[in-house]
């Protein structure tokens, strides 16, 4: 048998290469971009450093900023999901809801999340509550389009059994639409959980004094770009995690469809 | 016999240098025989409006200034650095937050003047003491000049800078004063035209505190550098460059009220909110290197740089093209200042 190999380091490595000898070999100019090197030693100082001297947050201080960013994406994503969900389900089911809201959806849905940036300030104010209703909003299109689409491609054949069984639409949309409409939901959470990621830098530019966004905003200031590339690369990686953990539970709540392809 | 063939002969090399000098003048004032393409990075606060002219007074020489507008002084200075602008003006502590992380592209050939930043709280609240501070929710923009003399200010006030309530506001002066009345901060550390904003709109009012006067960095707000690639090609459009710059702020500080209302037009504002805007300001071209170096140092002591560079900071500074443009030496340039 043939042993896998770690392929997925490949391109990487090879990136990381390509990045070591364009700064060494100054194919771009000096003090540009930082060396992948220079990057990993800032990045182990602001993970395990002691805290800083109080103008310099760069040491120590990853974990509680990761953790600003975490809870705020997490709140957001949920608020996002709380508001996504049932309102896909209505618009994929019922044709008024549809005829009412998806327009709406649509026209807003375009509209990038920066460009909600001065609306945010305007009616949220600084602080936590504009971060949250960016997330959140970014985080929901991806989650209502998608329900929606599940909703819409529920199998005829098991709304008729079941209507047949004497179901009631309550039930259907309970015990029929929704485990069918899962996968595209899901598929719609990880979309958004992504989302979220991206919208937390946005969201954190504002005015917010913790999180990753605000230490990209605040070291992109002082020429700290080897903290801006620290924290692009954390973000990438707890935006991989969040994906993969819901992808663990899509597995889990979706085991019934691994089941029915065996059958 | 002798003495006298000396004193003709010394009188031949003082009058010889003294046309060279003449000379010099006018060389540097000559419009350069190819035209040079230069692109100016530009913001839109009061103590760099005269740059708006630069254009004009540079093409005398025949230089083509193509201007660039930015939001902040960051944005320029990572432009500059790369390559994509010859020159603006930023913060006088952006070359040492560049050359702290090995860049050597940037050149600082000009001051720009003292001023132009403001604390503001709202009407009727005012703050007498540094130590009130501390009760207070502030808002600023890290990495700026403002902060900067803020910070300083207020250590060397005996406050701890940790200990404040202190929320880093970006995208504008005007999420400073929305903050500001939204009552979610008591003071913003800004600067104009966001401070006269307020003022003029009722709303607000200047502490007591000014943050323009700290031992460590002072009040200087900007320098007016050049990217190194451009001025070791170009030397000539560089002086030139220079002596319009020079120009100027003459023309600037010879006329506030022209100052005025050609900021106003430019950046759309109120005549009596650039009016305003521009009387904390000061315009002088001189260079302070001596306060850039106190910068330097108070950048690397607080940790915001990882090297010191305040030992080396004077390479990335020049003041030949300052000097022939102005007729001084560095020493009154400023440079031991």
């Amino acid at each position: 048998m043939r042993r896998r190999g770690p392929w997925f380091l490949l391109l990487p490595v090879l990136l990381l290469v390509v990045w070591h000898l364009a700064v060494t070999r100054q194919w771009v100019a000096p003090g540009i971009i930082p060396a992948p090197a220079q990057v990993a030693e800032s990045w182990y100082r602001w993970i395990f450093g002691k805290p800083g001297l109080s103008l310099s947050p760069y040491s120590g201080t990853w974990l509680a900023n990761v953790l600003y960013s975490s809870r705020r994406v997490l709140e957001g994503f949920l608020i996002a999901a709380a508001a996504g969900i049932p309102l896909g389900l209505f618009i994929g089911w019922n044709r008024l809801v549809a005829r009412v809201v998806d327009p709406s959806i649509q026209l807003l849905r375009p509209v990038p999340i920066t460009a909600w940036l001065p609306f945010s300030i305007a009616v949220f104010g600084i602080y936590d509550a504009g971060a949250l209703f960016l997330i959140g909003l970014g985080a929901f299109y991806p989650i209502v389009v998608n329900t929606t689409h599940g909703v819409r491609d529920t199998n005829l054949l098991l709304l008729r059994a079941a209507r047949m069984l004497g179901a009631g639409e309550a039930t259907i949309l309970r015990k029929v639409v929704l485990p069918s409409a899962l996968p595209s939901i899901f598929t719609g959470l990880r979309l958004g959980v992504g989302v979220a990621w991206t919208a937390v830098i946005v969201a954190e530019m504002i005015a917010v004094k913790s999180g990753l966004g605000y230490v990209l905003w605040d070291a992109y200031y002082v020429g700290r770009m080897d903290i801006c590339v620290a924290t692009m690369f954390s973000v990438g990686l707890l935006g991989f995690l969040s994906d993969r953990v819901i992808h663990g539970l899509s597995r889990v709540l979706l085991r019934w469809r691994a089941l029915e392809a065996h059958a | 016999m002798r003495r006298r063939v000396f004193a003709v002969g010394l009188a031949v090399v003082l009058v010889g240098l003294a046309g060279r000098g003449a000379v010099g003048q006018e060389d540097i004032r000559k419009p350069l025989g190819q035209a040079v393409k230069a692109k100016l990075g530009m913001l839109n606060v009061p103590a760099l409006s005269p740059l708006y002219l630069l254009p004009e007074y540079a093409a005398k020489y025949n230089v083509q200034v193509e201007t660039i507008m930015f939001q902040r002084f960051a944005d320029a200075r990572t432009a500059l650095a790369s390559g994509d602008l010859d020159i603006t003006a930023f913060g006088p502590q952006d070359i040492t937050l560049a050359v702290a992380q090995g860049a050597t592209s940037l050149v600082g050939v000009a001051g720009v003047g003292s001023g132009n930043d403001c604390l503001v709280v709202r009407k009727g609240e005012d703050v007498k003491d540094w130590k009130q501070l501390l009760d207070k929710r502030i808002g600023v923009g890290a990495g700026s000049i403002s902060w900067l003399k803020f910070a300083a200010s207020v250590t060397e006030h005996g406050v701890d800078y940790g200990k404040l309530k202190v929320t880093n506001i970006v995208g504008g002066g005007a999420n400073y004063l929305k903050a500001l009345q939204g009552k979610e901060i008591d003071l913003a550390v800004v600067w104009q035209p966001f401070c006269a904003q307020g003022i003029l709109d009722g709303y607000a009012q200047y502490p007591s505190l000014d943050h323009n006067a700290s031992r460590a960095v002072g009040g200087l707000i900007s320098v007016l550098a050049v990217n190194r690639g451009f001025m070791d090609k170009h030397r000539d459009a560089v002086q030139r460059l220079v002596v319009a710059y020079v120009d100027v702020l003459k023309v600037a500080q010879a006329d506030p009220r022209r100052w005025s209302k050609i900021y106003a037009e430019k950046a759309g504002l109120p005549e009596p909110v650039a009016a305003e805007s521009i009387r904390i300001t000061t315009l002088d071209p001189t260079l302070p290197l001596a306060s850039i170096t106190r910068i330097s140092k108070f950048l690397s002591d607080n940790g915001v740089i990882t090297r010191d560079v305040s030992g080396e900071i004077a390479r990335h500074y020049t003041y030949d093209f300052l000097a022939r443009a102005t007729g001084k030496s560095p020493a009154e340039l400023g440079q031991h200042k």
